[in-house]
């Protein structure tokens, strides 16, 4: 008898504690549902369907993703996206890393600390106002990069409509404004590293170039593994922002990405369904290769414990 | 081992990252300064770093004949309810999830958690379809509400939540103390540092908002200042760049002039949370 009445008891408490931790996250499943997951499977839904927004929605099965493949901005914005990727490798982890190696190096910490709170800096300045402001320092005419460049006898440069200069310029501006945070990562990053590994390894007579690559850089795998990922997620989406301001996608879709391609397919020409298949794409596109990158890694990261 | 190098070697290194660090601030330095400059010293070929005659009138163009306090306003009103909804929903998820045991917490966990890895744009269509069917198109609620899933925010709170040590929440039941009461005053107290630095990098994102305003925006009294910004380079002739540097300088001082008072924290949050930014 006391048995069953104590299992009562235990179930009407699970039953308050179930319904205590329902209330709790309740708010946070409404919103992510509503505004994360419900507009994954709109989107693949729409991907078939032939929509301008208004009138009715007429399915086409397929039809949009075999002419996406067919559209010119979209091959270039697949292109250039991988461009975006490989040219923003320096300016995501080559830089960052070194600076952060040579910040350390710097023995009066007020300077230190002085040095790595001024790099962070562009990291809390708004995307799309720097990006006007760098609009200025491109200008043909009176910008500030073309002032420098003329006294050393260089010819003036339309960096934002010559095609060959507008993925060069979109690439600066992006590994300009996240340099510095991931300079911090990375500083982080090295600080959490066991002194006592590197002290045993320079008794050992390691040269200090030996201590970085053998010791040093793979356990940094965690944050350059991020910092990658970060890299692919500006390429194909954050990107949008200085590609919208500084040229359009232009000149002739030179330098737009799948961000921008989707927007313009979508809030342009107002074609849902095939900015929509896009989307779904980009989607894919993103998650089987960070995906790749996370096994890649697997292999060859060292972690502590 | 220090004392024993030639100090060039770390005169030059201290030579190497001076320049490092002008070349990364410099876009700044340039907005404030020609924001104060002249038509004659904007448009010339010449390098003025600082401008010879400083005016005040991009500032008065800017306030007086652009909508600068609107944009400024609704960008306050945005950011706040952005960060303010952001935090609670995160705040009230992670709390759940320490301290109930259920057998559904690792179900939510990764709910949540796995929308990191879902890009803006495949969510832009269906949330401008969802604003327009409810009628909030050029609303700031619109801005606002979509922001309240964050996930990164969402997993911050919750690493730092699970720092309190489980004996505080076992005191509390068997005092009888109640979830609210322990939220308040046990986790919210004993986090409230956490939650602030949390709430800074939320401030910080939502005044920069862009893609996603822009989207939702289209009415010049709706603007926020990221999206305002864009009228005076729709000017084909380009004349309007020292009312635009001016309005720069001011959407940009009140982020600046916060980082500078509390840079410590917002870096460590910034490595704590990693993913904003």
């Amino acid at each position: 008898m006391k048995r069953t009445s104590l299992s009562a008891d235990r179930r009407r408490l699970q039953a308050r504690n179930n319904l205590g931790f329902l209330l709790y996250v309740a708010p946070a499943l409404i919103v992510f549902l509503l505004f994360k997951y419900w507009p994954i499977v709109f989107s693949a839904i729409l991907s078939f369907f032939q929509w301008n927004f208004v009138g009715s929605m007429k399915w086409v099965g397929l039809k949009n993703y075999a002419s996406m493949f067919h559209k010119a901005a979209f091959l270039l914005g697949a292109r250039n996206t991988l461009i975006y990727i490989v040219g923003l490798f320096p300016f995501f982890v080559v830089f960052p890393l070194l600076f952060a190696v040579l910040l350390e190096k710097i023995a009066p910490r007020g300077i230190q600390t002085a040095f790595k709170s001024l790099l962070f800096i562009p990291t809390i300045l708004a995307f799309a106002i720097v990006c006007m402001v760098w609009m200025w320092m491109f200008n043909p005419n009176f910008g500030l990069l073309n002032n420098v460049t003329s006294w050393f006898g260089l010819p003036r440069v339309a960096w934002l409509s010559d095609p060959n200069t507008a993925l060069f310029s979109i690439i600066l501006v992006t590994g300009w404004k996240i340099m510095g945070s991931n300079m911090i990562l990375y500083m982080a990053g090295l600080v959490a590293i066991s002194r006592e590994y590197v002290e045993a390894a320079t008794i050992d007579g390691a040269s200090s170039w030996h201590v970085f690559w053998r010791i040093k850089w793979p356990l940094l795998t965690p944050t350059t593994l991020f910092v990658m990922v970060t890299a692919i997620n500006y390429a194909a989406e954050k990107a949008f922002t200085p590609i919208n301001i500084l040229t359009k996608g232009g000149p002739a879709e030179a330098s737009t990405n799948l961000s921008h391609v989707i927007y313009v397919f979508g809030f342009t020409y107002f074609n849902i369904g095939l900015a929509s298949a896009t989307a779904i794409f980009t989607s894919a596109f993103f998650f089987f290769i960070t995906k790749a990158m996370m096994q890649a890694s697997g292999g060859f990261s060292y972690y502590e414990n | 081992m220090r004392t024993r190098r030639f100090p060039l070697g770390s005169l030059l290194l201290l030579l190497v990252m001076t320049a490092v660090v002008v070349v990364n601030i410099f876009p700044l330095f340039w907005m404030i300064s020609s924001a104060f400059k002249n038509p004659d010293e904007l448009f010339t070929k010449k390098i003025h770093l600082i401008p010879d005659r400083p005016t005040l009138d991009n500032f008065r163009i800017a306030i007086f004949e652009y909508g600068f306090t609107t944009w400024f306003l609704n960008s306050v009103i945005t950011t706040a309810g952005i960060s303010i909804g952001q935090i609670i929903v995160a705040v009230l998820a992670a709390f759940g999830i320490t301290y109930y045991k259920t057998r559904y917490n690792e179900l939510v966990f990764y709910i949540l958690i796995a929308t990191m890895v879902v890009p803006f744009q495949v969510t832009m269509i269906p949330n401008y379809i969802l604003m327009s069917n409810l009628g909030l198109l050029n609303t700031r609620t619109a801005v606002v509400l979509p922001a309240f899933a964050s996930a990164s925010t969402f997993f911050f709170m919750r690493q730092h939540f699970r720092g309190v040590p489980m004996a505080y929440f076992e005191a509390a039941r068997v005092e009888g103390a109640r979830s609210p009461w322990v939220l308040r005053n046990v986790v919210v107290g004993l986090c409230k540092g956490s939650i602030a630095a949390m709430l800074i990098l939320c401030v910080i994102d939502g005044w920069n908002q862009y893609f996603w305003p822009l989207l939702v925006l289209t009415k010049n009294e709706m603007r926020t200042l990221t999206i305002g910004l864009q009228q005076f380079l729709d000017f084909e002739m380009g004349n309007r760049w020292g009312p635009f540097m001016a309005t720069a300088t001011l959407a940009s001082l009140p982020i600046v002039i916060v980082y500078l008072f509390i840079q410590r924290s917002i870096i460590e949050a910034f490595i704590g949370s990693g993913v904003k930014g």
